[in-house]
């Protein structure tokens, strides 16, 4: 049979849906380019050489592109000014401050603090609605705007607000105080000791203007100037500030090729005196072009190239699909290892100690574990699930990385120190790699569900309408259950007002209603599917079995469809089962000598014991139940999203102790 | 009792019951073995008239076999589905007390998350759960090698939850901060040697005779350079300790951690003693040294404790108050408090007792109760007019355009309050509208001079410039023999009786020589003093005259840019600059008036005869501060003293402290009230958190912060570790220094030592800073038990995941083998493995 000739009602519904949501995402988000051509100024500056030199701040060297990224996106979010690099940004905020008091370069965050903000200014007068819809969509303001008396006073207001709005009054004030040019020039530690100790704290261009010429004795260091750089010879530090100085003039004046000239001078001079032990200048140069392409999170399209195919083998049977599917998967796999790897260069450590590094490993356990597993099962029909499930959570992952920058900071820091101990390695990368196992298992599963849609689509079991009604009921149930979740925490950015709150609550009963009302007249019809459908499979057992040519649906001589997303669900969930205890448990060794108890009840603690008793219920319940099949995927999607409430929700609205990761 | 259990038929009953465990799969020789075991232990007598009926060893017993009550109870337990529900159960639990943290708070449950998991709902849950692993696994779960895997499991859970009930049911768990050094002060003469914390701004007096000498910590320094001698570049904990002799002058005393050797005195303006006066020294008589300081006690988390002791005494006795809310506020009188915003107050009312807990304690049998308890409060006054004497109380605002704003509560007769904290304006009483033309018209200090004889009259504007010091230079009054020279000013020095003073020192020349003269704000006090000791540390020698009538002086002291006045009837704005008056006009009550471009003033209230009320206010929650934990918590005390009932409000204190010495710049709250009982014995009472002792006193030998590069910047990302060298005592001295850090805890006496807390450095001050350490102090008993539980659940895993089928496997080939010569015959390990499946993992 033609693959299209397999294409059922859900697969439209579910592309549909994808299709809208996009759209509709693609259209509210704010066109970067339109607003206005760039400065010509700054297309003509090379910002290059900097990209090889390093700026120590919070503990690390990093290099001047990755150090500009950091501070700029503490101003202005994820939103580019202009189109301008970060970099440019950064310096011209310090050389031509003026350019930037009414320009909009604040990011505001929250939609309601960025919705009361335009109501002051519009009641005080002082935007036009062009501004309003313009802001609105962009988040980002003008510092001029927010000194605005009636502005300011509404900042000093919510600031008080301890609860709803203190924080993002404070990422404001943040904001404005980074972007003021005092703190930037501080900050921009760019000239190692001379003496070769790159550990020592380094200077700012300014502490090289204000010594250079100072007596070097005793007597007048101190006096006005600060005491004269030890080990650094004056001549050298003398052309380093007539560079900086002209750097600086030519800058204000625009003059672009003298600005490149100045540039590449001070980064040679700056590498030039540094000596030996400055930090290499291709891991420099390598952090840099890492940052400028979005810390390689774009590899979410090869992984999307990849899912088409691979879902076309494994839904439709189509075996051309399947090789080229492969082929792109290990593609992006590649990639994705590579980004790892970068990462762990530029850092110096393994990437698994911020969210940005969680999600994005984890995804790549994933793949380590599909890998494994679509080796172990080549000869087998589960073949190319894993694959799969791992491309399509590794995309998922991916794609949250490269549009929500703000929530997954890709930035680089140091790790706080109660996490300078082997255990962070142990116990998170087994838990993450149990969480990417968990992720990979729901694909299986949510296809077994649509695979059980079409067999009621197909035999008629259930009336058509209804089968409509299913999955929308469903996803309505999801959604609004999350919201009023979030309700219920009382997180502010995401509570309810009254009115929508008793819609949600309505649409969540209907829907559950809904489901609840389906499910019984299905049981009632045994519709879930014809007898030999319910078949067990079993996990790994059958994979062991299957080999000897024993007992397994393996070795049938055509394993239903049923069986085969079965197969491959409980192969994952039992691994997923035995690691994500092993990493409780590592997590309690550690949790022992780090805060003094194994185990302390905190929210992050107790949902990952959570997700492990849905997992037993799981295992549990295959036991007792008809169609194993059926309720193992059900149980399985569950799984995954009490885990996924533990990744989001308890990491961003409750806070615990595991607060960083 | 005996008896009974003798009697055969209760032998029979238990038997009946236990046999419930073992009847199901009777088949395999396990449970053949322990129903044997069984019989054997419950019915040895020969008179026995029962057997068990497999065994068939006797054949009296016919009747069908009865199911006791206890398998009647039990039965349920051997449902799986009774499991999964139960997990279910717990599942909801787990996530309401987790992530719903408010439910736990209600008023009515008042649970902290731990006692939320383990209270007795969640108890009977977990005692469920276990009953019905047990049930299971025996009565559903044949023991056979296939099945080793679950059994695991079953055996680990049930382990693991052994380990925890031991562990959660010996739990201790507190925090303890252990300060680095103490100064031991020891003075020929005195009393007795003196002993003073090493935090800056400490200070203590000590007397010899009459005289006493006086000790300020004036600071201390983490990571102070050595210079001397061997010791070159080595970094030693330095507390500099300013002293203040009975007479000469002052000296800062320099003393190094464990480098007593290079204690030395350092003369201010003059540098080491050494340099200027040939030795090390200055008081060579007076020792101080550092000794470490000892810290007996920690705090239990999440507790709640009331300290009692006489004035005078050093230690506190403890009584633990046990059932005291902590979410929610608890007072019994909406007159009892001040609240930050105009909701409702619901009136809860409390009266918890609080028992005697060690003995001696100073309030005794004296009946003490908690009447009141505040989650977030802080004591605040609240004015009102009444009808007793005049006492102008205003609350100003100052705001800009910007929303920027300053509110001042102002008081014109407390000479102390009546200029805010910044001094920009000050609140003064006329005692009538006419005195409002006096007010100064500048706000600079101006010393006014008149020489009657020569009708000479002067005013010298005090600017920094014309303050001259004692050697600067005199200014000769033209016309005159006088010239004058204003060595210093001092402002609003206090008398010590409530009343201020502030004076300008002028020094006269006159035809006949000089004398200083003491210019006052007030005539009165205006004196002049003779000497002829040129040193200005002999003041005293001088004697005091009244001032010499030839030349007058008075002293206009500095006043406020702006000055508001109170006068019978109304209220009077004045803005001075330094150039003159600006602005001096009536203001009405809530009348804005504009001090220069983009600033304001209003005057939001003005209560001329005000009357305060000290109440606690309690914070509106969304001004409240996270993560501050019990901070702001107060309690209302009750005490019978045996005169009458006494109330206070008492602020929690995170540490029962021996004293304000350990305050620390506000560091740490140490706030105990004083009460007086009947029999004259005053009392002081503290409330903290339950206290303990640590099993041996435990000092901090030297505290380091070990950065990433570039050093400590203020930033959290630039530490890399704290590392905490203890010691312990251990019989009459210490143990040698253990290091202590992040992830790296140390036991000691069943007892283990967590790094925690730390006393960051101010800002801008990298040397300051890192003067106490703070530890976590807690007991492990059966985390091996845990430990242990939970491996054998990852044996079972693994095991019933993956070698099981693989068993299953090898069988299956073993059987098609034994097979495969002739077609049909029965494959037993097939058909077995089949017949389990049902139940198996």
């Amino acid at each position: 049979m033609k693959w299209y000739k397999q294409v059922r009602p859900i697969d439209i519904m579910v592309l549909v849906a994808i299709a809208g949501y996009v759209g509709y995402k693609g259209a509210s988000r704010p066109q970067r380019m339109e607003q206005q051509q760039q400065d010509v100024f700054a297309v003509a500056v090379d910002l290059e050489p900097l990209g090889q030199i390093a700026v120590q701040a919070d503990g690390r060297l990093r290099s001047f592109e990755s150090h500009a990224r950091t501070f700029m996106s503490l101003v202005s979010g994820p939103r580019s000014i202009d189109g301008q690099s970060d970099g440019f940004t950064y310096l011209d905020l310090m050389f031509r401050p003026e350019r930037y008091v009414d320009r909009e370069i604040v990011y505001i965050k929250n939609k309601q603090v960025r919705e009361d903000v335009l109501k002051a200014a519009t009641n005080s007068g002082v935007i036009s609605d062009d501004d309003v819809a313009r802001i609105t969509k962009r988040g980002l303001v003008s510092k001029m705007l927010l000194n605005q008396p009636a502005v300011g006073a509404l900042i000093q207001k919510l600031g008080e607000d301890l609860i709803r709005s203190a924080k993002q009054v404070d990422a404001i004030r943040s904001a404005m105080h980074v972007s003021d040019p005092r703190f930037l020039s501080e900050e921009l530690r760019l000239m190692a000791p001379p003496d070769g100790a790159t550990d020592k704290p380094w200077y700012t261009m300014g502490r090289l203007v204000q010594s250079s010429g100072a007596p070097k004795d005793n007597i007048h260091s101190g006096l006005g100037k600060p005491a004269p750089i030890d080990g650094l010879d004056a001549a050298a530090q003398q052309e380093l500030v007539s560079e900086w100085s002209a750097l600086r003039r030519a800058w204000r004046d625009e003059r672009a090729d003298d600005v490149n000239t100045q540039i590449a001078g001070l980064a040679s001079s700056i590498i030039k005196i540094a000596g030996d032990d400055y930090p290499s200048v291709d891991r420099l140069s390598l952090e840099s072009w890492y940052f400028r392409n979005h810390s390689m999170t774009w590899v979410w399209l090869i992984y999307l190239a990849a899912v088409v195919p691979l879902l076309m083998s494994v839904i439709y049977k189509w075996d051309g699909a399947r090789k080229v599917g492969l082929v792109l998967f290990i593609v992006a796999f590649g990639f994705h290892t590579s980004t790892l790897i970068i990462r762990w260069y530029i850092s110096g450590r393994w990437p698994n100690s911020n969210m940005f590094e969680a999600v994005t490993t984890s995804a790549w356990f994933g793949g380590v574990g599909a890998l494994i597993l679509e080796w172990v099962t080549r000869r087998t029909p589960l073949r190319n699930v894993f694959a799969l499930g791992s491309a399509v959570m590794s995309m998922a992952a991916l794609m949250a990385a490269y549009f929500l920058p703000t929530e997954l900071s890709s930035g680089i820091g140091n790790k706080m120190a109660a996490l300078n101990d082997v255990w962070l390695y142990i116990h998170t990368n087994m838990i993450i790699w149990s969480y990417g196992i968990i992720g990979l298992a729901c694909i299986p599963a949510l296809l077994q569900l649509r695979h059980r849609w079409c067999l009621a689509w197909d035999e008629r079991s259930i009336p058509k309408l209804r089968l409509f009604i299913l999955p929308i009921a469903m996803v309505v149930a999801n959604y609004t259950g999350y919201r009023l979740l979030m309700h219920a925490l009382d997180d502010p950015a995401r509570a309810l007002t009254g009115n929508t709150l008793l819609g949600m609550a309505g649409a969540f009963w209907g829907s559950l209603m809904v489901l609840i009302l389906e499910w019984v007249s299905a049981s009632e019809r045994g519709a879930s599917g014809s007898r030999s459908e319910r078949g067990s499979s079993g996990g790994a057992s059958s994979l062991i079995l299957g080999r000897g040519g024993g007992a397994s649906f393996l070795t049938a001589e055509r394993p239903t469809v049923s069986q085969v997303y079965d197969g491959a669900t409980m192969v994952l969930v039992e691994l997923s089962f035995i690691m994500l205890w092993t990493g409780i448990i590592m997590g309690a060794i550690w949790a022992d000598h780090s805060w003094g108890r194994p185990w302390g009840w905190d929210p992050k603690e107790v949902f990952a014991l959570n997700t492990f008793l849905i997992f037993l219920v799981l295992i549990h319940v295959r036991l007792k139940v008809k169609d194993r099949a059926l309720w193992t995927s059900i149980i399985a999607v569950l799984g995954f999203e009490v885990m996924m409430f533990n990744w989001i929700v308890v990491n961003f609205v409750i806070t615990g102790l595991h607060s960083y990761a | 009792m005996l008896h009974f259990f003798n009697s055969q038929l209760t032998r029979r009953i238990i038997y009946d019951h236990l046999l419930f465990f073992v009847d199901a799969p009777s088949c395999y020789p396990p449970m053949r073995f322990a129903r044997l075991a069984l019989w054997a232990t419950l019915a040895p007598s020969p008179a026995s008239h029962w057997v068990d009926p497999m065994t068939k060893s006797a054949s009296t017993h016919s009747a069908p076999r009865r199911r006791g009550f206890l398998a009647w109870l039990l039965s349920p337990f051997s449902s799986v589905w009774f499991g999964i529900a139960l997990a279910v159960v717990m599942f909801v639990y787990c996530s309401v007390g987790s992530a719903m943290p408010h439910v736990r708070q209600l008023p009515y449950l008042e649970m902290t998350e731990f006692e939320w998991f383990h209270w007795w709902p969640f108890n009977v849950l977990m005692a469920l759960f276990c009953t019905t692993l047990v049930v299971v696994t025996i009565r559903r779960i044949p023991l056979r090698t296939v099945n080793l895997g679950v059994w695991m499991i079953h055996t680990g859970i049930l382990t693991l939850c052994a380990g925890s009930y031991y562990y959660f049911g010996t739990k201790v768990e507190g925090d303890t901060p252990v300060f680095r050094r103490r100064l031991l002060i020891n003075l020929p003469g005195a009393n007795e040697v003196a002993s003073l914390a090493a935090l800056p701004g400490n200070h203590t007096s000590v007397k010899v005779g009459a005289a006493a000498w006086h000790f300020t910590v004036q600071s201390t320094n983490q990571a102070w350079p050595i210079l001397s001698d061997e010791h070159k570049g080595e970094m030693a904990y330095a507390v500099n300790v300013q002293v203040t002799p009975p007479t000469g002058p002052r000296f800062i005393r320099q003393l190094l951690a464990g480098y007593p050797q290079y204690t030395e005195d350092i003369i201010p303006g003059k540098g080491r003693a050494i340099k200027s006066i040939g030795r090390k020294l200055v008081e060579e008589q007076l020792d101080i040294s550092l000794d470490l300081q000892p810290q007996e006690y920690f705090h239990v988390m999440k507790s709640w404790g009331l300290f009692v002791r006489r004035v005078g005494d050093t230690e506190w006795q403890q009584r633990p108050i046990h059932g005291l809310p902590r979410y929610n506020d608890r007072v019994g009188s909406r007159e009892l408090v001040f609240t930050d915003t105009d909701g409702p107050l619901p009136i809860r009312p409390i009266d918890l007792p609080v028992p005697q807990g060690e003995e001696g304690d100073a309030l005794g049998s004296r009946s003490v109760r908690v009447v009141g308890f505040l989650r977030y409060a802080q004591m605040g006054r609240r004015w009102h007019d009444g009808d007793g004497p005049i006492n102008p109380v205003a609350d100003v605002n100052i705001f800009s355009d910007h929303g920027g704003s300053q509110h001042e509560e102002l008081f014109a007769l407390d000479r102390s309050r009546r200029r805010s904290t910044d001094g920009i304006i000050s609140f003064r009483w006329l005692n009538d509208f006419a005195a409002t033309a006096a007010l100064p018209r500048s706000a600079v200090s101006t010393l006014h001079i008149e020489v009657p004889a020569s009708k000479i009259a002067l005013d010298v504007p005090l600017t920094p410039e014309s303050v001259v010091d004692d050697n600067g230079p005199f200014t000769p009054i033209k016309g005159t023999e006088f010239s004058y020279r204003v060595a210093t000013v001092a402002n609003d020095l206090s008398m010590g009786d409530g009343r201020f003073v502030s004076v300008a020192m002028v020094d006269v020349k006159t035809a006949e020589g000089q004398f200083r003269r003491m210019v006052a704000d007030t005539a009165e006090r205006t004196k002049d003093m003779h000497g002829d000791d040129p040193n200005p540390h002999a003041e005293p020698k001088r004697t005091a005259v009244p001032p010499d009538p030839r030349i007058v002086m008075t002293y206009q002291p500095e006043s406020s840019p702006i000055i508001l006045a109170a006068y019978p009837g109304g209220l009077f704005l004045v803005v001075n600059g330094a150039a003159g008056r600006t602005l001096g006009r009536d203001i009405e009550v809530g009348e804005s008036v504009s001090l220069a471009t983009g600033l304001n003033l209003r005057v939001e209230s003005y209560w001329p005869r005000a009357v305060g009320d000290v109440k606690p206010t309690i914070v509106a929650e969304h001004r409240r501060q996270r993560k501050v934990g019990e901070m702001f918590s107060m309690i209302r005390l009750e005490v019978d003293t045996g005169r009458r009932v006494e109330y206070r409000w008492l602020r929690f204190n995170q540490y029962a402290l021996p004293d304000d010495t350990f305050v620390y710049g506000g560091r740490f709250a140490y706030t105990p009230e004083h009460m007086r009982l009947d029999d004259g014995t005053e009392v002081e009472v503290l409330f903290s958190r339950e206290r303990r002792k640590l099993p041996a006193p435990v000092a901090l030998e030297s505290f380091e912060l070990d950065t990433h590069i570039g050093g400590y910047s203020g930033a959290a990302s630039t530490i890399r570790n704290y590392v905490s060298r203890l010691r312990f005592r251990d019989g009459g001295g210490w143990t040698e220094p253990v290091a202590i850090e992040v992830n790296a805890p140390t036991e000691f006496d069943g007892y283990w030592f967590f790094q925690s807390m730390w006393d960051k450095p101010p800002r801008g001050n990298a040397g300051g800073g890192m003067n106490y350490t703070g530890l976590g102090v807690g007991n492990r008993n059966g985390v091996y038990i845990q430990l242990a539980g939970c491996c054998i659940a990852v044996a079972g895993m693994l095991f019933a995941f993956y070698v099981k089928p693989t068993i299953k496997r090898r069988r299956h080939d073993a059987a098609r083998r034994r097979i495969s010569p002739g077609a049909g015959q029965a494959v037993p390990e097939q058909t077995n493995a089949t017949a389990s499946e049902t139940v198996q993992v």
